[in-house]
């Protein structure tokens, strides 16, 4: 391991020192829910931000891990970790269905409204199927996860716990997408966004690539989605509705699409910022939606973006070629 | 005598009742320039698009490298090496110069999902190689000093030259150009003409290209193919093309007469 991998792998461990060092329930809660709103707005960034796919639809695979999860845990027994897996399993097949149907024909705003409505058409499945989903009462009492070590049962139930799994999973989504979006598939998600036609005539199969690109996505937002229904513990039909769909997609367009740093950004505006700052409740969504107001009007393209426009006036920019050498940032 | 490459015959689009595209027949053999010209409208891109799967033919056929590749998708037919270059939509705006031709690439990759989220050795040789050839190739294209500048930001005779440093990256075999020289100046016309030249001289590539400017054409192919409303109506080398009365006809517009279809 040469020194720069070093440093990287001890700075992803200090993060798990976060959960030591905040011993107050209140900002464990509220770092937890950042993660998670961290982690679905990933998932959506992968979508609109890289892919160029408008989608009022992410509740949907959001809502379906929760859901999901939480069945295969409380009606099946299983552990959270199965039940995780079989969740992400059941997303990614609905996802790559969605796709299949929709992607081929579906562009844009077309897409958009297409994939809202499958949101709705979940929301009315749970409500109806209620022998598996409890209707509209939703889903209570959803066990924290647990790891069962040989002699006793550990169980992730205070905030200081939850939050290392959320970190963690934090640290793995960023990871993983990271080294995505930098590989040859990032060059064709991108490729799709920059123009079809042009991706076409290289060789890239834009629909399976928008297919691909949708099931990552899914995946991931079925992820955060149980993760948080498991931290919540109470679920109901409206995990499908408009504020879960436009929650990662503010988050994105504030904190900057195609960045991934977006996300981070965008959702410590939304959820850690007004805590801290100590707004009364009633004055905290005025001035949020002042800030966000004068964001898009001054950032259009988010603030990870600007951000990255100062790095490269004032750095090495990405490409740059000297004495024979490229710059390549990773 | 030099191989056959491409062979379109009695290619035949309708729009809506209206022939874009009227039984066309000709010959790209391998190593040759070829220039297909003719007035607006006279059915050239959408030749170029059903000869690039980007729309069917009503009727008719096309055949590349032995295999009939009628109605084929765009991307399968770029991976037998067939690529082309657009009119209007020719980069990724948004991507640097090197990452466009980096994109360009995309048919060399030889690594899976797995590879790159672990970084794997495979993913790291190939990744190595990859930006090798975008060097060398923007390199060529005299375009490695503007490697880190934003596409968009490029001038527009740049633009040109980057949209056919991403099509040379992808390895073609025959390359189709739709109006590399439209809105160049002089000297960007020349210098456009000389790369071409120097593209076919040094890997061997085919070039098929549509344009407007006629001196750019005659300079450049050996062979032209002139359209008029979709239909073919004088093959041959520059020379012949330019005194043959049909051609003079449509684009002098001495005794102008329509053929209605």
């Amino acid at each position: 391991m040469n020194k720069t991998n070093l440093i990287k792998a001890l700075s992803f461990l200090s993060l798990f020192s976060i959960p030591l060092i905040i011993s107050n329930p209140y900002y464990g809660d509220v770092l937890i829910i950042y993660c998670i709103f961290v982690i679905y707005a990933l998932s959506l960034d992968l979508l609109l931000g890289y892919t160029g796919i408008i989608s009022f639809g992410h509740a949907s695979f959001f809502g379906l891990g929760a859901y999901a999860s939480a069945i295969m845990t409380l009606k099946l027994h299983l552990s959270y970790w199965l039940g995780l897996l079989i969740a992400v399993g059941i997303t990614a097949v609905v996802a790559f269905l969605i796709g299949s149907l929709t992607l081929r024909k579906l562009k844009g705003i077309y897409f958009a409204i297409v994939s809202f409505a499958i949101t709705q058409v979940f929301r009315f499945l749970v409500v109806e199927w209620e022998t598996v989903t409890n209707g509209a009462a939703g889903i209570a009492s959803i066990p924290p996860p647990e790891i069962n070590l040989i002699f006793e049962k550990i169980a992730f139930k205070s905030e200081q716990s939850y939050l290392f799994i959320v970190i963690a999973f934090v640290i793995l989504v960023t990871l993983s997408l990271y080294r995505v979006v930098n590989s040859g598939l990032g060059r064709a998600f991108l490729a799709i966004r920059e123009g079809e036609d042009l991706a076409r005539s290289i060789g890239i199969d834009t629909c399976k690539y928008k297919k691909i690109a949708l099931v990552i996505s899914a995946i991931i937002a079925a992820i955060s989605g149980s993760l948080y229904g498991h931290y919540i513990s109470a679920i109901g039909p409206r995990i499908f509705s408009l504020h879960y769909v436009s929650l990662p997609l503010i988050i994105v367009i504030v904190g900057g699409k195609g960045t991934l740093l977006g996300a981070f950004i965008g959702a410590a505006l939304f959820f850690v910022l007004p805590e801290f700052l100590g707004f009364k409740p009633e004055m905290k969504m005025v001035i949020f939606g002042l800030l966000l107001l004068m964001s898009i009007i001054y950032m259009p393209d988010g603030i990870a973006s600007k951000l990255g426009q100062i790095r490269d006036k004032f750095f090495v920019k990405n490409g740059e070629i000297k004495n024979g050498k490229v710059t390549v940032r990773n | 005598m030099a191989k056959l490459l491409l062979e379109i015959s009695q290619a035949t689009k309708y729009f809506a009742g209206l022939r874009a595209v009227d039984d066309v027949n000709f010959r790209v053999f391998e190593g040759q320039i070829c220039g297909l010209i003719g007035p607006n409208g006279a059915g050239k891109t959408t030749l170029f698009n059903i000869i690039t799967g980007f729309l069917s033919p009503t009727s008719g056929k096309v055949i590349f490298n032995e295999t009939d590749i009628t109605g084929t998708a765009p991307e399968t037919i770029a991976k037998m090496h067939l690529v082309r270059t657009f009119q209007q939509t020719n980069m990724f705006s948004h991507l640097t110069v090197f990452d466009n031709v980096l994109t360009g690439t995309f048919l060399l990759n030889r690594y899976n999902l797995w590879d790159s989220i672990w970084k794997t050795k495979n993913f790291r040789n190939n990744e190595d190689e990859l930006k090798k050839l975008t060097y060398q190739t923007l390199r060529y294209c005299e375009m490695e000093h503007l490697s880190s500048t934003r596409a968009s930001n490029l001038s527009y005779g740049n633009q040109k030259k980057l949209g056919l440093a991403i099509a040379l990256a992808t390895r073609p075999q025959l390359l189709l150009l739709d109006e590399p020289a439209a809105g160049l100046n002089n000297k960007e016309t020349m210098q456009m003409a000389s790369i071409l030249k120097k593209i076919q001289k040094d890997f061997g590539i085919t070039i098929l290209l549509v344009e407007h400017d006629l001196k750019f054409v005659m300079s450049l192919c050996e062979n032209i193919v002139v359209l008029n409303h979709g239909q073919k109506i004088a093959e041959g080398p520059p020379n012949t093309i330019k005194e043959h009365s049909k051609v003079v006809e449509v684009y002098l517009g001495t005794n102008h007469q329509h053929n209605s279809h």
